[in-house]
């Protein structure tokens, strides 16, 4: 029966007797998507220069979606608005954007 | 036969000896959201619930609160017996109060009526114009009185809007204060005539 082999992505353990034999393949490569499309939620016009291509985005209000350069979309998504509550009722900063 | 403690005999409903103390928490949501509970199976409407495009606002650091009414009444006054009834009509409900937390502006342009903001990194900006009429607020005010097991009294308003003067107050020494803010809740003719203005609900298991 055939196993794979958990420390090489893709091989195939091939038991010939008492001989292991691993037989690699070609790896994959996961090319990341060139564009992902974010939905802002801050209320107001958000604009928004990317952090890596210079691009410029300008989110027009709370629920406006744009595609977005997707090397510059991990800096937009650590972007957040509104403080830790003051008054106990655990609010959290809320993000700009969500990733639709 | 004599009232040894002057109880009414009969039924009798005493209040309890639970004490609410400190302002609630003040939370508003863009008056075209639905709420929450529109309505719950019991046919209430109340609580808000946040989207990406109706974000759910909580006020902060409230001080000198106090939830109030403007009232229309009119004695029936007959002038051979004088006043028989007081004739009156709720014309709204009010929550007055003053915030020490004034940012971040996209909240604070709402308590303030001013614009619509816009950031783009490192500023926000907040114009000043017209005020805009037509910028209703749904309000969920709860209070919990007992932490440990989460028993809360609320106040919902199905539509308010932000009236009067505002001052802002900025002492030397001390935080800055914007006063005089009030939330004044309107009737909403979309919901049941009994809950025009809104509700109160109370949630405690053990007594209720």
């Amino acid at each position: 029966m055939e196993k794979r082999d958990f420390t090489v992505r893709n091989s195939i353990v091939e038991e010939d007797d008492d001989k292991e034999v691993i037989i690699e393949e070609e790896r994959v490569k996961l090319e990341p998507p060139a564009s992902v499309r974010l939905k802002s939620q801050y209320p107001g016009t958000v604009i928004v220069t990317g952090s890596v291509t210079g691009n410029r985005y300008v989110f027009s209000g709370a629920g406006s979606e744009l595609e977005v350069n997707s090397n510059d979309a991990p800096k937009m998504l650590e972007k957040r608005f509104g403080g830790n509550s003051c008054c106990g009722s655990g609010v959290k900063p809320t993000p700009h954007f969500i990733v639709i | 036969m004599a009232l040894i403690t002057g109880t009414p005999p009969g039924t009798v409903t005493s209040m309890e000896d639970i004490y609410l103390e400190g302002a609630p928490t003040i939370y508003i949501q863009n008056y075209e959201a639905p709420l929450w509970f529109s309505p719950d199976v019991n046919t209430f409407y109340w609580g808000l619930t946040g989207t990406a495009t109706y974000n759910v606002f909580e006020v902060g650091c409230i001080s000198d609160s106090s939830f109030s009414e403007g009232l229309t009444a009119n004695d029936v006054l007959c002038d051979n017996v004088g006043v028989k009834d007081t004739v009156q009509q709720r014309n709204f409900v009010e929550f007055s109060f003053n915030i020490k937390s004034l940012l971040p502006f996209s909240t604070l342009r709402y308590l303030l009526n001013f614009g619509a903001v816009t950031e783009a990194s490192p500023i926000e900006y907040m114009p000043m114009g017209a005020i805009n009429n037509s910028l209703y607020f749904h309000a969920w005010c709860p209070k919990v009185y007992n932490d440990d097991v989460g028993d809360y009294v609320a106040i919902m308003l199905h539509k308010v809007k932000f009236v009067d003067a505002w001052t802002i107050a900025m002492p030397f020494g001390d935080q800055w204060n914007a006063a005089g803010l009030k939330m004044r809740g309107f009737a909403d003719s979309t919901m049941p005539a009994a809950q025009r203005f809104g509700l109160m609900l109370r949630s405690d298991a053990s007594v209720i």
